[in-house]
């Protein structure tokens, strides 16, 4: 019994290796890359997995031959040697050969991977608990700047909807804004973080930078091809961290013009008058779609936050005293604990936000912040 | 009873059981060598001052105390140590006389006693030993708690009162 | 010789009528190196069935798309917990437990050096294990930080942190007596004659274990008591607005990571360079070249720690440098993977579940070492770093490795500590079960590593789901196929049949060929005489 499953495991385990190598679309092998270095990678992977494998059929060849000849049951006496310095010297050397072989196309890969020089676009991509914001820094499309949140809706990820999911091709790989770029142009990214750290992973354009708060890291990528790429954070971040996919969208120049035209005037529609008379209705309204972007991972659509996690707002003594503290509170975030730094986002949407919370749930404090409040207590 | 023991091979040669003759003998370190002892510690606490230090130089100077720390205990197992590895027993069943001979802390000390007249009691600590007019020692220092029993039951089984 | 032995069961009963504490307080107070072996592993094992129900609810939550089972908090939690507890409190006090029992009989010592410090060591475990799990009680629930603990995540968790934090302490200073003192008892309670190159292997494993973890323990304990002054007094290591470097975190806990993965490995080797010659009926081939390969790893092991942070930002140069000398370390485990095969060439080869278990060991520690190839050539990395194709790779290395290791050597060494042999058609189904599930649960995980799905997630695209399930069946069924093992040990010691005084024809370390079975509490009353 004992012979025939290693044999069906080895058989087994020699078919997988096939299969790998036959049906990569069926998710047996890296995503299908869509730039150059994404395949000279794919390649790389693949002579890798090939040596490795054909020394593992090697090794193993002599181990099962030792088990099926050399056993005591078929009456196999033991030979006593226990040195051969000749053969321990070969068996030493020659994988110092193979790695010397492999390190070769994988140094030029490497080197070429870290070449973030003249880049024809840069986009700054920032991390934040748990969403990611772009900022389109050089080239065309320079000044714009959005964020990008998971549009899963929750009903299909806490199991209401699970028609939902199963009908959902992009499920938890969907966002409501894309990064668009153009097609054939080196695009470096920028990649940094505002709270802890996250990591942009993109598989089929073979990025994956990590995103350090307080520090820029590069990466870059020229996609061969349109289309849309998906990916998610690959580093743990926090409570969602497998619920703040990347999505890049290639498109052809002319349609990448048309989009950096259209976001320019949607910015400017969008663009608020810092000195505009906002009323109470205003603020709120505003305040409940800033709350929903930034703040309901953590302190909830109720206000009730997340008992011993994170604190609830309704009836806090925060939303409800000293409104200066509250919003000394969003802008400077509160050190050891997931309340993080807000500075990033407007005057306006800070005192919407402050103002939301104040005027919800239970809390009734009637008070409005307006956005000079917030400038002066920056 | 003793004879189960001194049966194995291994302690055939240094506990014998037949006749008046009886010998145990035991360092307490057997294969201790000054200079092996001194390049592992020493080295360990090389390679963990210098991994201190140069977490030190990249600012993150807190594991400087806890090399330190460690670098105490090992300083302090092998103070420890060194102090009781030339330190032996012996102890002889040798015609009338039992004699126990030892070296604890690098002091050495001897007794002798008559057989007809000692006797194996349990000492202070709990461990065995050797009692005759007013006199105790202890023995069976570096042979662990088993090893204790074995030599206190060998010895009883040849000392004066309790022949059988 | 046989009645000897009966006589010598006797006199057992004996010892503990005199003097010997009984019932709890022989344990609490015991200083003998067997009874604190037994603790040691004893402790492991309870720890692994935690750890093992903490990695069931992770695998549990990934059977399907969407969250059914627990919020992404408490997975976030259990994976934290189940890395810690599996490393800290479950595979390295196993090996402790082995090097406990097997150093003194292998090199002929009465006991440990320093006994009384060893029962310390022990004890010192119970409280730490408690705090990790007491941790998952504190308000706000268990810290969702992995176990790597990374800063700023690290600095923002909730009071379960810092109870982590005193945990790991507790278990450094455990780590580095319990080194302190197999060093010690290694270096000078060798009996005449046994020399350091005549040593059985595993006494050397553990010499150079031990060497590496008391070299890179208070690596560790600075890393955590930063991140704590982080937390609580006001400094800046690892905080960059302050002018701290979170990647500076990285560096050091790697530092102390990549050689205490070694820590768990090496001893594991030791053990399989025990069985394989035994059940090959021939000398281990190459004794001398597994010596040296050894300290090349260890040695290797403080210089590629990096290798773990290849998407973390560091300059290029860097980069080539990690992946070179992490490549490297295939040379001398190459030599180790040759050597055991050698060791089986024209042997006299049977079996028994020890053997089972050292040959899964060395097929899936082989593959493990492989994707370790596969993941140390940078351009690679960055595309699997931080997905399932990592996770599967340090599961084969630290289940199909350590894991199976530790069961190889507690089937080998079972007869000798009880006097009992164990049921040895169950213990084959016990190898054949953790076998395939072994690789239902984790074989497929390489594959969603490959296709970009990231680790640490409660929730995953549906393009994952196939997988994710069979790696679910599978866990369950490693897991559950555990239960047979406890089943398997209880009944050896309650009543399994009398070990005869040699069960395996080609053993020959001292705790064979010099003691008699089962080993007497004490070992070594006086030093063996040897050739």
């Amino acid at each position: 019994m004992g012979i025939k499953g290693i044999k069906g495991f080895g058989a087994a385990l020699a078919l997988f290796f096939w299969s790998a190598a036959a049906w990569a679309e069926y998710k047996l092998n890296l995503q299908t890359p869509h730039t150059r270095l994404g395949e000279e990678i794919y390649n790389l992977h693949t002579i890798i997995t090939v040596i490795c494998f054909v020394i593992f059929i090697g090794v193993f060849g002599f181990m099962f031959y030792a088990v099926f000849k050399h056993r005591k049951s078929v009456g196999h006496k033991a030979a006593q040697f226990h040195e051969n310095t000749a053969v321990e010297v070969t068996w030493t050397l020659i994988p110092f050969v193979i790695l010397i072989a492999l390190a070769v196309p994988a140094t030029g890969t490497l080197i070429a991977m870290r070449d973030t020089t003249e880049p024809d676009m840069t986009i700054k991509a920032t991390g934040y608990q748990w969403k990611w914001g772009y900022d389109y820094l050089k080239g065309e499309g320079e000044g714009i700047s959005f964020y990008s949140t998971l549009s899963t809706p929750r009903a299909q990820i806490d199991g209401s909807d699970v028609a939902g999911r199963k009908a959902n091709p992009n499920y938890l790989l969907e966002t409501d804004t894309h990064v668009v770029v153009p097609v054939g142009k080196k695009i470096r990214v920028l990649v940094t973080a505002a709270d802890v750290i996250h990591a942009w992973y993109v598989p089929s354009l073979a990025v994956k930078q990590d995103a350090v708060p307080g520090f820029i890291r590069d990466a870059w990528f020229r996609a061969e091809k349109t289309g849309i790429f998906r990916g998610q954070c690959a580093e743990l971040c926090g409570k969602d961290h497998g619920f703040m996919p990347i999505v890049v969208e290639v498109v052809e120049p002319a349609q990448y013009t048309a989009w950096v035209n259209s976001q320019q005037k949607k910015a400017a529609a969008e663009k608020v008058d810092p000195d505009k008379a906002w009323t109470m209705e205003d603020l709120k309204a505003h305040g409940e779609k800033i709350y929903a972007q930034n703040c309901v991972a953590c302190h909830q659509a109720t206000g009730m936050g997340v008992p011993g996690a994170f604190p609830a707002l309704s009836g806090s003594k925060m939303a409800t005293g000293p409104k200066e503290d509250q919003v000394k509170l969003v802008l400077n975030g509160k050190q050891g604990t997931a309340m993080n730094a807000f500075k990033h986002l407007s005057d306006v949407d800070l005192a919407a936000v402050v103002t939301y919370t104040r005027n919800s749930w239970n809390n009734k404090t009637g008070d409005m912040v307006a956005p000079a409040d917030v400038k002066a207590l920056r | 009873m003793v004879g189960t023991v001194i049966a194995h091979p291994v302690f055939g040669p240094i506990l014998e059981q037949e006749g008046a003759g009886f010998t145990y003998f035991r360092r307490h370190a057997g294969s201790f060598e000054l200079r092996t002892f001194t390049l592992v510690f020493g080295s360990l606490a090389l390679l963990s001052l210098v991994i201190a230090g140069g977490f030190a130089a990249a600012g993150a100077w807190l594991i400087v105390p806890f090399a330190g720390l460690e670098i105490a205990a090992l300083l302090t197992a092998a103070a420890v140590f060194l102090r009781r590895a030339g330190d032996f027993e012996r102890v002889a069943v040798l015609g009338d006389r039992v004699v126990v001979e030892f070296r604890e802390r690098g002091l050495a000390e001897k007794f002798e006693f008559h057989r007809g007249w000692a006797r194996v009691v349990t000492g202070k600590s709990g461990m065995p030993a050797l009692r005759s007019h007013g006199r105790t020692v202890e023995i069976g220092r570096y042979c662990g708690d088993e090893g204790r029993q074995m030599l206190a039951r060998a010895l009883h089984s040849r000392l004066g009162g309790h022949r059988t | 010789m046989e009645a000897a032995h009966a006589h010598h069961g006797h006199q057992g009963h004996d010892d503990h009528a005199h003097g010997h504490p009984t019932g709890i307080m022989r344990w609490i107070k015991s200083t003998n190196h067997k009874d604190i072996g037994t603790m040691y592993l004893w402790f492991s094992f309870t720890m692994f069935i935690v750890g093992g129900i903490m990695a069931l609810i992770i695998r549990s939550e990934l059977f399907q798309p969407g969250l059914q089972i627990v919020q992404p908090d408490f997975f976030n939690s259990m994976i934290t917990y189940h890395g810690l507890i599996m490393v800290f409190g479950a595979i390295m006090p196993a090996f402790v437990g082995f090097a406990n029992w097997l150093i003194p009989m292998q090199i002929g010592a009465p006991d440990m050096a320093f006994p009384r410090m060893n029962n310390l060591s022990f004890w010192l475990l119970p409280p730490a294990a408690l705090l990790l799990i007491g941790a998952q009680f504190m308000p706000g629930g268990g810290a969702g930080v992995g176990w790597t603990m990374y800063a700023p995540l690290s600095t923002q968790a909730g009071p379960a942190m810092d109870l982590t934090i005193f945990a790991i302490h507790i278990l450094g200073i455990s780590s580095i007596m319990g080194s302190i003192n197999i060093i010690t008892t290694v270096l000078n309670m060798r009996a005449p004659g046994m020399t350091l190159m005549k040593m059985p292997l595993f006494c050397w494993t553990w010499l150079i274990t031990a060497y590496l973890l008391v070299a890179v323990m208070p690596v560790l304990a600075g890393a955590v008591t930063m991140t704590l002054t982080d937390r609580h007094f006001g400094t800046h290591f690892f905080n960059a607005a302050g002018g701290g470097d979170p990647v500076l975190y990285q560096h050091i806990f790697w530092f102390f990571g990549h050689p205490e993965v070694y820590i768990i490995a090496i001893p594991a080797f030791g053990v399989v360079s025990q069985v394989i010659p035994a059940f090959s009926r021939k000398p281990l081939f190459g004794y001398a070249s597994m010596v040296y390969a050894t300290a090349s790893i260890a040695i290797l092991s403080f210089m590629v720690w990096a290798h773990h942070m290849y998407t973390a930002g560091m300059p290029v140069e860097a980069q080539l440098y990690f992946m070179y000398a992490t490549a490297l370390i295939a040379v001398p485990t190459g030599v180790k993977v040759f050597n055991w095969v050698a060791t089986m060439w024209r042997g006299s080869l049977t079996f028994e579940t020890p053997m089972l278990f050292a040959l899964g060991f060395l097929f899936l520690f082989t593959l493990g070492g492989f994707t370790g190839l596969v993941l140390a050539i940078v351009p690679v990395d960055v595309q699997l770093h931080d997905t399932y194709y990592v996770v599967a790779h340090f599961h084969y290395v630290m289940v199909a490795g350590a894991l199976f290791s530790a069961f190889a050597g507690i089937y080998f060494w079972l007869p000798k500590w009880t006097g009992r042999m164990y049921n040895e058609t169950l213990g084959k189904l016990h190898f054949w079960l953790s076998l395939i599930f072994f690789n239902v649960a984790f074989f497929v995980q390489h594959f969603l590593g490959l296709a970009g799905m990231p680790r640490r997630i409660p929730d995953y695209a549906l393009q994952f789901a196939e997988f994710n399930a069979i790696s679910t069946i599978g866990a369950w069924g490693f897991g559950l196929s555990q239960l047979l093992f406890l089943y398997i040990v209880i009944q050896c010691i309650r009543g399994g049949e009398k070990a005869p005084e040699k069960p395996w024809e080609g053993a020959d370390s001292l705790e064979w060929t010099h003691l008699p079975t089962p080993a007497p509490w004490h070992s070594f009353e006086t030093p063996p005489v040897l050739k």
